[in-house]
């Protein structure tokens, strides 16, 4: 099992009534609330953390998202561009390049660029971006999953193909697709896909392509990844490894259980924010009858979770070293997950506590998941 | 008189239809809301006038097959709906969204349209970039909107919204689908063809606009600059009505409406 670091590289420092008085910390809240000098130093301290996770000897997951201050990664070519060069041995997974919203010549040449310069490091996620990147992009909803898919087909062309030749799809028109450099591992660096629906599924494991979740229960998890593998039997796929499988979680790992679930609370700040539903699920991003519970009280449940629930549910995975191994071995047995997303930072959590908990989980805990097949 | 739910099929696609009386057709479009419960405009609307009131593509009972994709399509299917209807050029009365599907159509053929009423629509780009011109009702709460598109918002209960008490199950499933359709035709630009306001120089049949003297949600002043880009056309504001004159003030509309088309 392999493990990544990352982080969304947060902007906490707001006043307390922010979110109040603009509704939602996406989309709606004005840059006036982004200090430049404190970004400054978060954004070289956030990738501070991402060197420290290379020497550490974990993986770096990166991301991106715009108009929030969740995450001030706004271009995640660009983050992996500071980090290429500053990390020496860590697969840089990038998860991912938001292909319904961004030319995809533009992503094919800035994954080959990041592979060749990284000598073929790269792990190239591609994803539609969720129902918050709607407004920022403007992109139509309706069209994003079929917009993501030609873009991705046009890519893996490109890549294949090493070649110039024409694209007259339906969303994207090219007379000279050609771009340069081709990447470093041949064909290409490996793709990974999210998912949080199980009909997107089936297009995944005909791929053969990693499945990722991103903050999903054990449950949902394992009805995704069960869905991968059904697909695979159906289709007379060889049988896909835990390789094929990711999971990302809020992870914090302490000395003693009271250090460990302080730093899992301070990740709960990521999750309790407002959504408001014309923002995080504008109409068309997902089909209606996925719509209905953003309108109904009980279906928002799942974003009022306590952090015992979330504990249950794996979205949080906290604790010390030896409960680290235990509940991921919990995940890895029930989902059959290979790799380890960890969002070891969210929030308020300092460089300090965040890299106190990189260690503990580097020294005491990797050791162990390392030899789980 | 009661309404009768039908099914019509244009190029290729069902459109649920609801109508209602005999005489000369008089077709209603509106935009993404429910097939019932019905406007008071349209019962409202004299006995002498047969109402036919198709739901758009993607919305109630409408298909939206894949090839209907754009305005364009919306505006060709609304013309070859028409004459399927064989009855000769017909009046049609467009409200918000379908006043501009409606006006696209105008300003493609006349072969079909005998007369015109927008009441509270969109289509055109009025102000400068900075102004929304078309509020963002699908991003709104429902208290929002009923402070924005009604003159009393105490009275929006009567129009079904989703996010409303006790708008549930398949309910509120249809209402999610057809905003969904129709934002698949007016996402970006938002509810505007920016080539609509020169094209509507084209338009020859008479037109009249009817407004919400309330609405905030486009304005009498976006009615009045609509107007003047259409040769001819005549606007008439109605007096404590927000964007929904046909559910707020139905009878002073169905006044107006009836005046119009009778006396052009």
């Amino acid at each position: 099992m392999l493990a990544y670091h990352f982080t969304e590289m947060p902007y906490p420092f707001l006043p307390d009534d922010a979110e109040e008085t603009y509704g939602a910390m996406r989309v709606t809240l004005p840059s006036r609330y982004c200090d430049p000098k404190i970004a400054h130093d978060l954004y070289n301290r956030y990738l501070d953390e991402y060197e420290y996770a290379d020497e550490l000897g974990l993986e770096i997951m990166l991301n991106e998202h715009h108009a929030t201050a969740t995450c001030m990664a706004a271009n995640v070519s660009i983050t992996a561009g500071t980090l290429v060069r500053r990390t020496k041995r860590a697969k840089i997974l990038v998860l991912g390049f938001p292909l319904a919203h961004r030319s995809p010549i533009q992503v094919a040449e800035d994954a080959a660029m990041i592979d060749v310069i990284s000598g073929g490091r790269l792990i190239a996620g591609f994803v539609r971006g969720v129902g918050t990147e709607i407004h920022p992009a403007n992109t139509n909803p309706s069209d994003t999953r079929e917009r993501m898919q030609e873009a991705h087909d046009l890519i893996i062309k490109a890549w294949k193909t090493q070649d110039v030749f024409n694209w007259e799809g339906k969303h994207y028109h090219y007379r000279y697709v050609n771009p340069w450099p081709r990447p470093y591992q041949q064909p290409h660096p490996p793709i990974w896909i999210t998912g949080s629906q199980p009909a997107a599924v089936p297009w995944v494991a005909d791929h053969h392509y990693t499945l990722a979740t991103v903050l999903t229960s054990y449950e949902q998890t394992e009805a995704l990844f069960t869905a991968y593998r059904k697909r695979c039997e159906e289709m007379n796929y060889p049988e896909p490894g835990t390789d094929r499988f990711a999971y990302c979680a809020l992870t914090f790992t302490g000395e003693t259980d009271k250090k460990a679930e302080e730093g899992g609370r301070k990740l709960l700040w990521y999750l309790n924010k407002r959504r408001p539903v014309g923002f995080f699920a504008p109409p068309g991003f997902v089909p209606p009858q996925g719509l209905t519970r953003f309108f109904d009280p009980k279906g928002m449940a799942r974003y009022n979770r306590t952090y015992e629930d979330l504990i249950d549910q794996g979205v949080i995975i906290a604790g010390t070293p030896k409960k680290v191994i235990e509940k991921v071995k919990y995940l890895h047995d029930r989902c059959g997950v290979g790799h380890l997303l960890m969002m070891n930072q969210a929030g308020f959590m300092t460089h300090e506590e965040t890299k106190r908990s990189m260690e503990l989980f580097a020294t005491e805990v990797y050791p162990e998941l390392r030899t789980w097949q | 008189m009661t309404w009768v739910s039908e099914t019509m099929e244009v190029d290729g696609v069902k459109l649920g239809v609801r109508r209602r009386g005999e005489g000369a057709p008089v077709v209603i479009l509106y935009g993404d809301q429910l097939e019932t419960p019905v406007p008071p405009f349209d019962d409202a609307l004299a006995a002498g006038i047969q109402a036919v009131v198709p739901s758009l593509p993607g919305v109630n009972r409408s298909e939206l097959p894949g090839w209907v994709d754009t305005m364009e399509d919306l505006a060709f299917l609304g013309l070859d709906l028409l004459e399927g209807l064989d009855a000769g050029p017909v009046d049609v009365i467009g409200h918000g969204f379908g006043g501009w599907v409606a006006a696209e159509m105008a300003v493609r053929s006349h072969q079909q349209i005998r007369r015109l009423a927008l009441v509270d629509s969109v289509g055109i780009k009025v102000s400068a970039p900075t102004v929304r011109d078309v509020q963002d009702v699908y991003v709104y709460t429902v208290q929002e909107v009923a402070e924005l598109a009604w003159h009393d918002p105490a009275a929006a209960q009567v129009l079904r919204w989703p996010g409303m008490d006790g708008v549930e199950g398949d309910e509120l499933l249809t209402l999610l689908r057809n905003r969904q359709s129709v934002l698949k035709f007016a996402w970006r630009p938002f509810m505007y063809n920016p080539k609509l306001m020169r094209r509507l120089a084209r338009i020859r049949v008479p037109v009249h606009l009817f407004w919400g003297e309330s609405d905030r949600v486009v304005t009498p002043d976006y009615g009045r600059a609509l107007q003047q880009a259409i040769p001819g056309a005549g606007f008439t504001a109605i007096p404590k009505a927000g964007h929904y004159p046909q559910w707020e003030q139905p009878k002073a509309l169905a006044r107006a409406v009836t005046k119009f088309l009778e006396s052009s």
